[in-house]
């Protein structure tokens, strides 16, 4: 321990070369591995073409690479002092998102910056949990259990919760609550609260089922109890879906063989449903090896928050590995009809650059957290 | 570094997550082996029969109808039959077959052959669109590969040119729609206006298709029945609007307004040339239709809303109604009509050059007397007049929401003047706006719509389609007295003497009443000789004085008024008398 201090006293002195050092390539290989699949995937879905969805998805994929190295290797300190700004632009961007935003399928979550449509719900998730991580790395465990302590943590959930749920964007908004409650749960908030918030969420179910929900997304909770209730309008997405991925048996029925998605009976085959895909055309195989990946990455990240000897690197490392898990069950528990689909995409794997970027960010931040996890850091970030 | 209670709470509270991630985690892989393992089999069947060709279930298209229910314009069934190129044995005996079955002239024949060499081989040419049942049933029974047929609407147009600038027709949108080749949109006038209330909602056939894209069934569950469009009633008699298109059609260009004074109900709309849109899906409608472009006389113009005419001697009426109204004059009064009246530098003339002799209110309207009316405008104003003429319906628009390019034509005053032509307004325009000419511009619609509220004295507005609200229409508060010196003077004029007299009627006692004008467009004269596009013959046409005739009936109690506009046929005795034949009409059917 006291070497280790004295070998990495300061973080500004740490060397590019010490850095690459504590590359931890066993968060970096499962990454590349899923990007590269899913240009498979996409190419396939483009019915064995570059163009529409492949071409442009490597592209982003390229950018994402960018950014995903600019925040392994910065200075962690960077982002001790930025998190609470970086939360606030992805704040104002939801804000502008409500006023000026594009709709799609009666939600409205785009905002058109002119060469680019880009989605900031995605991003609002990796910048709360900076600001989470941020806010509570120097609390000491009495100030953890006292509930003034959550309050402010409590407005930076509510205000985009808030607007993201109106816009209407029910799986990002349900997403954020759920790293909300793991946040405070891991950070040591005590028990008997979480006892309480299940209670009232029960208690508060009709209200929202009633008052504040669209009625696509009640038919959608509908159908999901019974598929048959409009197989035509709702119902068909999912019972296509379940066909297609059914269908692809333990081996799959061969890459750009898959007839439900090929013959364009898969709606949203390149986003939400790219996992469907999957599974019609690498069978049982191919869906599961995905999972096993999506774990590995899973257990690297919480083993870096497990390692990581700061507070804020560790609660950082933990956020995105509840973040990306949440996406991930949520978005397959929908495309197989255990969940009702609520528009998540597939981390990593859908086409889109707001859900990819915004991951690839998260994952830069935890390499960063990684590579600086002897680091010893004050809350003015020096 | 971190603090140990903290680092301790980590470890222990981690163990949750775990756990977690794991149970969720087999759940997925559980649900997974479920369906791609254990129910695979249920999955693989239902995906082999459960690819889709989705056909579209073509709605009839609404019908619009007259206004005693029965249809203007309808849709029939029929079909269509195309060719396959890439599903025929042989393409061009396929043709010749066809040909000789469904009796294709030479012309089609060489299209489809043409259609075929350019496009691509999978794509269906139309062979036949208006294909009755009977010539189906037997190409059918031959059962060749490589026909397709496919069953929808066609349109009929009961009225034919009667009325089409405004009915409208109905064509292929911009962008067809290939599962759909019977999706038709309306193109122009009320079939496109109203297109959204006509078209109905497509309803869906799910074929369930196996793997190489043949037809094995039905996926009932999915069918959904076509919502038939709804009808659109129109205020149109149609005998009326018959009578009205063939008394113009007697003359080159025209156009003319049949309305019901206590309703606003136009009972009849026409302008000529007019078109048959039946015949635009014929073999030879491009032909026809590059022939109706070229006409000079626009057929596709609906004249009756949309031409602006200088409405000479009608717009009298005005003229009197508003130096009754303003005392400027008594109806007994008399002035002296010696054929020519003197005023600033210039000399007036009247029409009758003997002149007229004294004239009061009355006889001035009969013989429509300019030098009366001359010295009346002068007297009273053009403010005067242009107040009357906007409380009379001018300068407004009463189709807007219908007839995208109605015009609103001008009334002009002292502004006006100054803004439009950067000049002045003198005397004189006050004297020649007197005899509805100068600056004045008006539209069928808008001089029937002046009577129509003149024999009411309520503010009338002409109405076209029968659900638009009927509201019982306000006072327009002129004196009585007024109105009745006024329509005396109107009654004479089809009397022995009268202008009209060539057009008086008399059906079980029941008169007509009404005033003739005749005016000249020589702008559009002048500019045309400048441009010398036109022939000799034509610009001898185009010179003559329009015609116009608004006449009312039964004079005793009015309830119909007519315009008539006879383009270029100069004097206003046409017009008066297709108005006598179609006014003939409405009294003997009583519309």
């Amino acid at each position: 321990m006291q070497v280790q201090q004295t070998r990495v006293s300061n973080a500004n002195m740490m060397r590019m070369s010490e850095k690459m050092s504590r590359f931890s390539w066993a968060l970096f290989t499962p990454m590349c591995i899923v990007l590269a699949l899913s240009i498979v995937v996409l190419y396939s879905a483009g019915h064995g073409s570059w163009q529409p969805f492949a071409l442009s998805q490597l592209i982003k994929i390229m950018v994402g690479l960018v950014v995903f190295f600019f925040a392994a290797f910065s200075n962690i300190k960077t982002w001790i002092k930025s998190a609470y700004a970086i939360y606030a632009i992805a704040l104002i961007m939801i804000i502008l998102v409500t006023f000026v935003g594009h709709s799609g399928m009666g939600a409205q979550r785009w905002l058109n910056l002119g060469f680019i449509h880009i989605q900031p719900s995605e991003f609002i998730k990796i910048a709360f949990v900076m600001a989470l991580a941020r806010y509570f790395a120097w609390m000491n465990s009495t100030e953890l259990t006292q509930i003034k302590n959550y309050i402010i943590p409590i407005f930076l959930l509510l205000v985009p919760f808030g607007l993201i749920a109106a816009q209407p964007d029910l799986g990002t908004a349900l997403s954020l609550g759920l790293i909300t409650v793991g946040m405070f749960y891991i950070v040591g908030a005590p028990k008997k609260w979480f006892l309480i918030a299940i209670i009232l969420g029960v208690l508060a179910a009709p209200a929202v089922w009633f008052g504040g929900m669209h009625d696509y997304q009640r038919n959608r909770i509908i159908t999901f109890i019974n598929p048959d209730f409009d197989a035509r309008g709702v119902g068909y997405q999912i019972n296509q879906a379940k066909i297609a991925f059914g269908s692809g048996g333990v081996l799959g029925k061969g890459y750009m063989h898959g007839s439900q998605s090929q013959q364009s009976f898969l709606p949203e085959k390149q986003t939400d449903f790219i996992y469907t895909m999957l599974g019609e055309e690498f069978g049982f195989i191919g869906a599961f090896s995905l999972i096993l990946i999506y774990s590995w990455i899973v257990i690297v990240l919480f083993w870096c928050a497990k390692t990581c000897r700061n507070r804020f690197g560790q609660l950082m490392c933990f956020g995105f590995m509840l973040n990306f898990f949440i996406y991930y069950f949520i978005n397959i528990s929908m495309v197989l009809g255990l969940m009702p689909t609520v528009g998540v995409p597939l981390p990593l794997m859908s086409f889109g650059g707001s859900s990819l970027l915004s991951i690839m960010f998260g994952f830069g931040l935890a390499q960063n957290a990684h590579i600086h996890k002897d680091q010893q850091l004050s809350a003015k970030g020096s | 570094m971190i603090d140990k209670e903290v680092a301790h709470l980590f470890d222990r509270r981690s163990a949750l997550f775990l756990t977690g991630g794991a149970v969720l985690t087999s759940v997925l892989v559980l649900r997974m082996l479920q369906m791609q393992v254990f129910n695979y089999r249920d999955y693989l069947k239902k995906s082999e029969n459960n690819s889709f060709r989705i056909q579209i279930n073509m709605p009839p298209r609404g019908k619009i109808l007259s206004n005693d229910g029965s249809a203007i314009s309808r849709d029939t069934p029929i079909y269509r039959i195309y060719i396959v190129p890439e599903e025929a044995e042989d393409v061009d005996a396929l043709v010749d077959m066809v040909a000789i079955e469904l009796k294709l002239t030479e012309k089609r024949i060489k299209k489809i052959r043409e259609k075929i060499a350019k496009q691509p081989k999978f794509q269906p040419v139309l062979v036949s669109q208006n294909t009755d049942w009977n010539k189906l049933a037997k190409i059918q029974a031959k059962n060749l590969p490589g026909l397709r047929v496919a069953s929808g609407y066609s349109r009929i147009y009961e009225m034919g040119p009667a009325g089409a600038q405004f009915f409208g027709y109905v064509g292929e949108p911009a962008k067809p729609i290939a599962a759909a080749p019977f999706y038709t949109t309306g193109i122009t006038g009320l079939e496109k206006r109203y297109n959204n209330d006509l078209a109905g909602i497509p309803g869906q056939t799910v074929m369930i298709t196996n793997a190489v894209g043949r037809v094995t069934g039905e996926d009932k569950s999915q069918f959904v029945d076509a919502t038939p469009g709804q009808n659109l009633q129109t205020t149109i008699n149609k005998n009326v609007q018959r009578v009205m298109y063939d008394a113009l059609t007697t003359y080159r260009s025209g156009c003319g307004i049949a309305m019901n004074v206590e309703t606003g109900d136009i009972l009849a709309m026409v302008s000529t040339p007019s078109f048959d849109p039946n015949m635009f899906t014929g073999d030879d409608g491009e032909e026809y239709i590059a022939s109706l472009r070229s006409d000079i006389a626009k057929p596709f113009m609906n004249k009756a809303v949309e031409g602006l005419y200088p409405p000479g001697s009608t717009f009298k009426i005005v003229v009197a109604l508003a130096a009754l109204e303003s005392g400027a004059i008594s109806p007994t009064q008399h002035i002296f009509c010696p054929g020519h009246w003197d005023y600033g530098d210039r000399r007036y003339h009247c029409w009758e050059h003997k002149g007229h002799g004294y004239v009061n209110m009355v006889l001035a309207l009969k013989h429509s007397c300019d030098i009366y009316f001359y010295q009346l405008a002068l007297k009273i104003g053009i403010d005067a007049i242009k107040r009357m003429a906007v409380k009379l319906g001018f300068t407004e628009k009463y189709m807007g929401d219908i007839i995208a390019r109605e015009m609103p034509g001008v009334i002009p005053d002292k502004k006006w003047k100054e803004k439009n032509i950067g000049a002045a307004w003198v005397n004189g325009d006050t004297v020649i706006s007197g005899i509805g000419q100068g600056f004045i511009l008006t539209n069928c619609l808008q001089l029937a719509t002046m009577l129509a509220r003149v024999t009411t004295n309520r503010v009338v507005r002409p109405r076209l389609i029968l659900s638009d609200k009927t509201s019982n229409f306000p006072s327009l508060k002129l004196n009585e007295q007024n109105i009745k010196t006024v329509l005396t003077g109107l009654e004479e004029v089809t009397k022995p003497g009268g202008t009209a007299s060539g057009s008086a009627i008399n059906v079980n006692k029941m008169h007509m009443g009404g005033k003739t004008g005749t005016s000249q467009v020589r702008s559009i004269s002048k500019a045309e000789r400048k441009t010398g596009v036109l022939t000799n013959e034509q610009l001898k046409w185009n010179m003559r004085n329009h015609g116009l005739f608004v006449g009312y009936a039964p004079t005793t109690k009015p309830k119909y008024v007519v315009c008539v506009i006879t383009e270029h046929s100069g004097g206003s005795g046409p017009a008066a008398k297709t108005a006598a034949a179609v006014m003939r009409e409405l009294l003997k059917t009583g519309a």
